[in-house]
């Protein structure tokens, strides 16, 4: 054996640089793996036309556990958080899109009367439940078996303060949380684009249309919890936590595969490398995707069935595929040519959400996508040459397995280039003349790049059965696993998914305790 | 004028279980159907000459058993027959039968996996588990989280208790079954689509849910809650139609004394001082009670028969918002002699029990998808049954009733629900062209046929937006939340008025829970002393 840390990180991406940073911090000697030859996973920053750069591969990082990070300093590594939430355009019938901040304040001019009072009442429903909701998200779960007293007395103060803000938002909360996000949206708010505007941002992750139940806890957590976001989004909040991790002493190894785990009979007894280079360590903090780790880098037969049957049915089907584009100049959206805007959504209604959402049941492109632009440029113009724009089209409805259309191949994916570039065509007309440059990731393009099981955006779906104590499972829901050493703090752990950071701090601060 | 002591409105199971209990405790109580016949949808009715069809609530499962008994049920005229099998034709002339004799089943189900053929003993097991554990929150009250009361506090804990109570593979089961899709559940256990297009149906029944939407797992519990005389896991017919049921539960109401009206429709409750005082009936009788008892839903009840202006606002809201969105309908079909499925020709156990059009989840996905955007479903799921097979009381010697469980066939179709009638006959025209797929004579067999729509279970059956269950079963309109935060304990924020139909809590099926859960509650009261 060659080298030995006290503890090993599998993955440098955000997830991974975090439990670095944070195991670092407290003085342990971590060392961390990562298979690509650059940090930051798929937050890292990528040149993918000559000049123009994505700052990650999904822009959006508005529910980063900004309370979890703070004790990683990383402002003094760089890091600027915004001091805005940038507008959301969404088309609306009148001709004149909607720009939707979270922020009921800030919607000056934008909505009626009514529907402004209508969407105060909801805004301040999502800000009172906030800090119990942040509370949830940035603890570890609790033990659901054996709860520890202290666990017991933190879910009784959470409910204390939940039953502190009366019966009617209790009820509210019991009634809306489990519905769909249609059922809602419609009974709480009359116009279509503000439904649209807080309802499409919360589905990328999940496999579901508005229409499906549960679909209003993921907007309900996202009126609740996003926040402004770092400035050079993921792509910075990936180097500062580098630099963090790196100041405290973490070493940091890219291009170093990891092929195995070595056990021995008290466990987790070092990590074998793709090319047989062994590092020693007793402790191992995987973000790898949960299958990933426990089932092929984990020796088969070691865990018990049932370990092994969470891991496989922890479902992480991939549904967002992303278009790139270098363009000529920033886009000018139809309706509000004029402002800087920065993201929109492309969809006119909570219809055209759930039909586009039908193509994944049936493994098929969709007939008509709806896109989230991102134009990233407009905030770090340093991701483009001056003048220039970087524009990121999303679509979370374009399922990783197509067999429904005969497998992903040359047609499909030009067909769905076409369909993104025409979305985005009739939100910024004369956009398409513009593009200089792109790159489509698909879902099977972003299980390649950067080793997702089923290409997903999360490393595992938002479902109610996959959050909290569910994430993945319940017998790994709390970072350990059955395999002494163990542990695991991806983006399929509890936070994770759109609450960027708060896995890896959380696993590492598990790691930590368990000594 | 003499003053009952309750008075039911709505003769149907639920309402007769109530008026049943109270008689039975010696109160004087009256029960007002609007309709010729009782039952409400647990009722037979000859719609054509010589043919008897359980017109709507087609099978019996969930008929508490603790009823049965204490109401002697039995003695007053209920006889079940059991449920042999579960047989699914499937378009490529190949079928699957599942029956009630495990070994046979895990060898019909070997031919198309053998490893689901394996795994199918171990699912039995864990859903039996888990539907013990889910029959005490459907045989008692729901509880009351609104409450500070010490009492209640207490209940709130040991139900959180009872909850978390288990092994924690046990407790994953559990928390899986409440917040997944009956697909992606059934795909943790199972790889063959064959098996799990049939089983995840259950999962969908009478809500406007597909297959693959959350929250539709735990309904496969029923399956396995589904008990008649303390056969776990039966389903069955009721002898004469499922109004033998609702006869049989009359019969006892009247046994004890309670005094039962047909054709006696209400067409207000009557509220003074701002409690219910009685009703007043279509024919303009004012009739007076010290209590009254809805069996109808929650709309009709509070929005229909008592009047918003009578309730507090929050309530009003929130009865108004609770959601029906009907999304099933039914065909009754008169046949001349047996149907014969080209996949297992001739006749066979497999028609003695209920027969599903469910051949792959993207089918029923494709069915649910029409329904979405406003259309019934062109092919829709069926669940067909033929009691004449087992029952020769409801046909003519030879002849055949077919009952077809349709879905989707929604309330809010495109046109406006109110275009239903127009469009009746070319839903009933689809149904019978999917049945033709697999019984390629089907036209030529029948005699008569009647096509319900949600419309007409609404109209002719009184159910809102023609949802069976009287509002949907979906998470946020169960429990304490059924049919009004705060209001799930059968009182209503109207003094003397109770509601006692499958709008309260444990919610709809012909369990009887609600009535009997309503009557306990009003004796425990104090409101009838």
């Amino acid at each position: 054996m060659s080298t030995s840390a006290e503890v090993v990180v599998l993955g440098a991406g955000l997830e991974g640089l975090a439990a670095a940073a944070e195991l670092a911090r407290r003085g342990r000697v971590v060392h961390v793996l990562e298979a690509r030859a650059t940090p930051g996973g798929s937050a890292a920053r990528e040149e993918f036309h000559p000049g123009f750069h994505a700052s990650g591969l999904y822009p959006d990082c508005a529910l980063t556990r900004r309370a979890l990070l703070a004790p990683l300093d990383l402002e003094r590594h760089g890091l600027a958080w915004r001091s805005d939430e940038p507008a959301l355009l969404v088309p609306d019938k009148s001709g004149c899109p909607l720009l939707f901040r979270r922020d009921p304040a800030a919607l000056d001019g934008e909505l009626p009367p009514e529907e402004r009072a209508r969407f105060t009442a909801l805004a301040e429903l999502c800000a009172r439940v906030q800090p119990i909701l942040a509370g949830l998200l940035d603890e570890a779960p609790p033990d659901a078996g054996r709860p520890s007293a202290g666990e017991l007395l933190a879910l009784g103060q959470k409910a204390l303060r939940l039953r502190r803000l009366g019966k009617t938002d209790m009820f509210a909360l019991a009634r809306l949380l489990p519905s769909s996000a249609r059922d809602w949206m419609e009974d709480a708010l009359g116009m279509e684009a503000l439904r649209v505007a807080l309802s499409a941002p919360a589905l990328a992750g999940t496999v579901l249309g508005p229409r499906a139940p549960g679909t209003s806890a993921f907007v309900f957590l996202r009126q609740a919890l996003a926040a402004p976001e770092p400035v050079g989004g993921p792509a910075a909040l990936a180097a500062a936590l580098t630099a963090a991790a790196q100041a405290s002493g973490a070493r940091l190894r890219t291009g170093a595969a990891a092929k195995r785990l070595r056990l021995d009979a008290s466990g987790v007894a070092g990590v074998e490398l793709e090319g047989g280079e062994v590092l020693a360590t007793r402790s191992v903090l995987s973000t790898l995707a949960p299958a990933r780790t426990l089932l092929e880098l984990v020796p088969a037969g070691t865990l018990a069935p049932s370990v092994e049957r969470a891991a496989q049915t922890f479902r992480a089907r991939g549904a967002s595929a992303f278009l790139r584009l270098a363009l000529a100049a920033p886009p000018a959206f139809a309706g509000r040519e004029k402002e800087p805007v920065e993201r929109a959504v492309s969809a006119t209604s909570l219809l055209a959400l759930e039909r586009a959402a039908d193509a994944l049941k049936y493994r098929r492109l969709p007939a008509e996508p709806w896109i989230e632009v991102r134009v990233p440029s407009r905030s770090d113009p340093s991701l483009a040459p001056a003048g220039q724009a970087v524009a990121i089209v999303a679509c979370h409805t374009v399922p990783h397995d197509l067999s429904g259309a005969g497998g992903w191949n040359d047609a499909r994916r030009a067909e769905l280039e076409q369909a993104l570039l025409a979305a985005f065509e009739r939100l910024a007309p004369g956009v398409g003349a513009q593009v200089l440059g792109k790159e489509l990731l698909t879902p099977p393009d972003i299980e390649t790049r950067y080793g997702t099981p089923g290409g997903h955006l999360f490393d595992g779906e938002l479902a109610l059965d996959q959050l909290w104590l569910q994430r993945p499972s319940l017998v790994l829901g709390r970072y350990a696993t059955p395999l002494p050493g163990l542990f695991l703090g991806g983006s399929g752990s509890h936070p994770g998914g759109p609450f960027r950071g708060g896995a890896g701090v959380l696993a590492a601060r598990a790691l930590l305790a368990a000594g | 004028m003499k003053t009952y002591d309750a008075i039911v409105v709505g003769g149907g199971h639920n309402g007769l279980v109530c008026a049943a209990y109270l008689a039975k405790a010696g109160r004087s109580v009256l029960v007002l159907e609007r309709r010729h016949v009782l039952g409400g949808a647990a009722v037979s009715e000859q719609v054509f000459p010589g043919f008897t069809f359980s017109v709507c609530s087609y099978v019996v499962s969930l008929l508490r058993p603790w009823i049965i008994r204490e109401l002697e049920l039995a003695r007053f005229g209920l006889e079940m027959i059991p449920l042999e099998a579960s047989f699914l034709p499937l378009p490529d002339g190949d079928s699957l039968c599942r029956w009630s004799d495990p070994e046979l089943t895990r060898k019909e189900v070997a031919r198309f996996s053998p490893r689901d053929a394996e795994a199918l003993g171990e699912f039995a097991l864990a859903m039996s588990k888990m539907g013990r554990f889910a029959k005490p929150v459907i045989d008692a009250p729901a509880p009351d989280p609104g409450s500070l009361h010490p009492a209640k506090v207490i209940e709130l804990l040991r139900l959180g208790r009872h909850f978390s109570d288990a092994p924690p593979d046990e407790l994953e089961l559990r928390l899986k079954l409440f917040s997944m899709s009956a697909v992606d559940f059934l795909d943790e256990w199972f790889e063959s689509p064959v098996l799990k297009a049939p089983m995840s149906v259950s999962g969908i029944i009478g809500t406007f849910l597909g297959v693959r939407s959350p929250g539709t797992a735990y309904v496969l519990l029923h399956h396995y809650m589904g008990e008649i005389d303390g056969a776990f896991r039966s389903w069955g017919f009721s002898k004469g139609g499922t109004g033998g049921v609702s006869n049989a539960i009359a019969n006892a109401a009247r046994h004890h004394g309670a005094e039962i009206r047909t054709e006696a429709g209400v067409q207000r409750i009557l509220i003074e001082g701002g409690a219910a005082r009685g009703v007043v009936l279509a024919n303009g009788d004012e009739l007076r009670a010290r209590t009254v008892v809805s069996g109808c839903d929650p709309r009709r009840t509070f929005l229909g028969l008592v009047g918003r202006e009578h309730l507090p606002d929050e309530f009003a809201a929130d009865v108004a918002r609770f959601k029906y969105r009907g999304s099933s309908g039914k065909v009754n079909l008169a046949l001349d002699r047996m149907p014969e499925f080209t996949c297992r020709p001739g006749d066979g156990p497999h028609l003695r029990g209920d027969i599903a059009i469910a051949p792959s989840i993207d089918y029923l996905e494709r069915a649910h998808d029409e329904a979405k955007y406003g259309d019934f479903s062109s092919r829709p799921y069926l669940n067909v049954v033929i009691p004449s097979t087992v029952d020769p009381t409801v046909a003519p010697p030879g002849k055949h009733v077919m009952s077809c469980f349709v879905q989707y066939a929604p309330y809010h179709i495109k046109e406006g629900p109110e275009h239903w009638p127009e469009r009746r006959e070319a839903f009933g025209d689809a149904v019978v062209d999917t049945l033709a797929e697999y019984v390629p004579n089907i036209r030529d067999l029948i005699l008569h046929r009647q096509v319900l729509s949600p419309w007409d279970l609404e109209q002719e059956f009184g159910l809102s937006e023609g949802n069976i269950f009287h509002g949907e079963l979906t998470l946020e309109q169960l429990s304490f939340l059924r049919p009004a935060a705060g209001w799930a304990r059968y009182r209503t924020p109207v003094p003397n008025l109770w509601l006692g139909g499958s709008g309260a809590h444990p919610g709809g099926g012909i369990m009887g829970a609600p009535g009997a859960l309503c009557a306990k509650a009003m004796l425990a009261s104090g409101a009838l002393r």
